[in-house]
């Protein structure tokens, strides 16, 4: 058998909390997020709020995932708790590849059932998202709710918005699907 | 309590629905059930006639809550609501329930469902509404059905039912057009 120092094994992304250096690329991680402003001090005040809430009570819990090799945020995740079991999930990524969204929403799923032991984690999106519903369905989401002609683009047209869900493992092998 | 513009009383055969008021807060704060067509028809319900009485003089302008009377009277025999008024999407979410078993099953809801979804959809000009309902709840799902909703899916493990357990919701819609086609047809 070889022998390999852990230390040799690379991980090439992670999920953290924000940091001050991640402030700004803000508005493309937290798109969902219109309290911070286009200065950099608007958005530092607004990270001293957001954080300042003690862990475990804040029910909107976000985090970033960095390239472990630079450092660099390349995207933000939301987790919006809706109770102890179920939590909703909004992103935001700079310009980068499918396989970086995937090891990204890969680890948003993990974190969720394995630190927040939630039960399901759910995402919205409109109809026509294609390459990101791919991805989730890949990676095990299912698609949950499509609400008919439930969001409207720029040009008024009615698009359906669909939920996708990904369900807890263990809550599966108990209750089923 | 917030400026609810427009919310007028309105009339069926058997019933009326006047707007939410605190004094209301006592009657729903008693009912021993208020949850009949939807799974959580209030965040965080309250659980006494003081909270009911905070939680009616917060409601916002996003909600449009009515009590259900009988004709010719004030009490309260349930509740009914427009809620999540998003009118950039044109998309609400509707709601409503009696609170004692024995008005039940003798058409009171349909005909709350029918005037609240005429006002949803005639009056305030909404495209489609939501209702949210307890997987578990048979007796919401025909009613809803019977009114036009049609399913959209369902959410696991939505609503805390006890100590680590937890029931599944079924999310059913009615879009504007299905609506006017059903009463024409």
């Amino acid at each position: 058998m070889n022998s390999f120092s852990v230390e040799s094994i690379t991980v090439p992304y992670r999920l953290r909390a924000i940091r001050e250096l991640d402030l700004e690329g803000l508005p493309q991680l937290f798109p969902e997020s219109t309290v911070h402003g286009r200065e950099l001090a608007d958005r530092r005040a607004w990270l001293r709020d957001v954080e300042s809430i003690a862990w475990g009570k804040n029910p909107r819990l976000r985090l970033v995932l960095e390239e472990t090799s630079t450092g660099r945020a390349l995207a933000g995740f939301t987790f919006d708790r809706k109770s102890e079991a179920v939590a909703i999930l909004r992103y935001g990524f700079r310009p980068t590849t499918a396989m970086t969204q995937i090891a990204g929403f890969v680890l948003a799923k993990e974190f969720a059932f394995t630190t927040l032991r939630l039960i399901a984690l759910r995402t919205d999106m409109v109809q026509g998202q294609d390459p990101l519903a791919n991805i989730h369905e890949q990676i095990g989401y299912r698609q949950a709710v499509r609400l008919r002609e439930w969001w409207r683009d720029a040009e008024d047209n009615a698009l359906d918005l669909i939920t996708y869900e990904a369900v807890n493992p263990d809550w599966e092998a108990k209750h089923g699907r | 309590m917030a400026d609810k513009g427009y919310q007028p009383e309105m009339f069926g055969e058997g019933i009326w629905l006047r707007p939410l008021e605190p004094r209301d807060a006592l009657a729903i704060a008693q009912s021993t059930e208020i949850v009949e067509d939807s799974a959580q028809p209030v965040p965080n319900v309250p659980t006494s006639e003081t909270a009911y009485r905070n939680w009616v003089a917060a409601q916002d302008e996003s909600s449009l809550v009515w009590v259900v009377c009988r004709t010719d009277e004030q009490e309260a025999i349930g509740t009914a609501s427009i809620r999540n008024i998003e009118m950039g999407t044109r998309t609400a979410e509707t709601g409503m329930g009696l609170f004692y078993p024995e008005d039940r099953g003798k058409g009171i809801g349909q005909e709350v469902k029918a005037l609240v979804l005429d006002f949803a959809f005639e009056v305030m000009g909404l495209h489609c509404v939501r209702c949210t309902i307890d997987a578990r709840n048979t007796r919401s799902r025909r009613s809803v059905e019977k009114s036009g909703y049609v399913l959209a899916g369902s959410y696991t493990a939505d609503i805390p039912v006890g100590l680590g357990e937890y029931a599944d919701t079924l999310v059913y819609q009615l879009l504007a057009s299905d609506w006017r086609a059903a009463k024409l047809g």
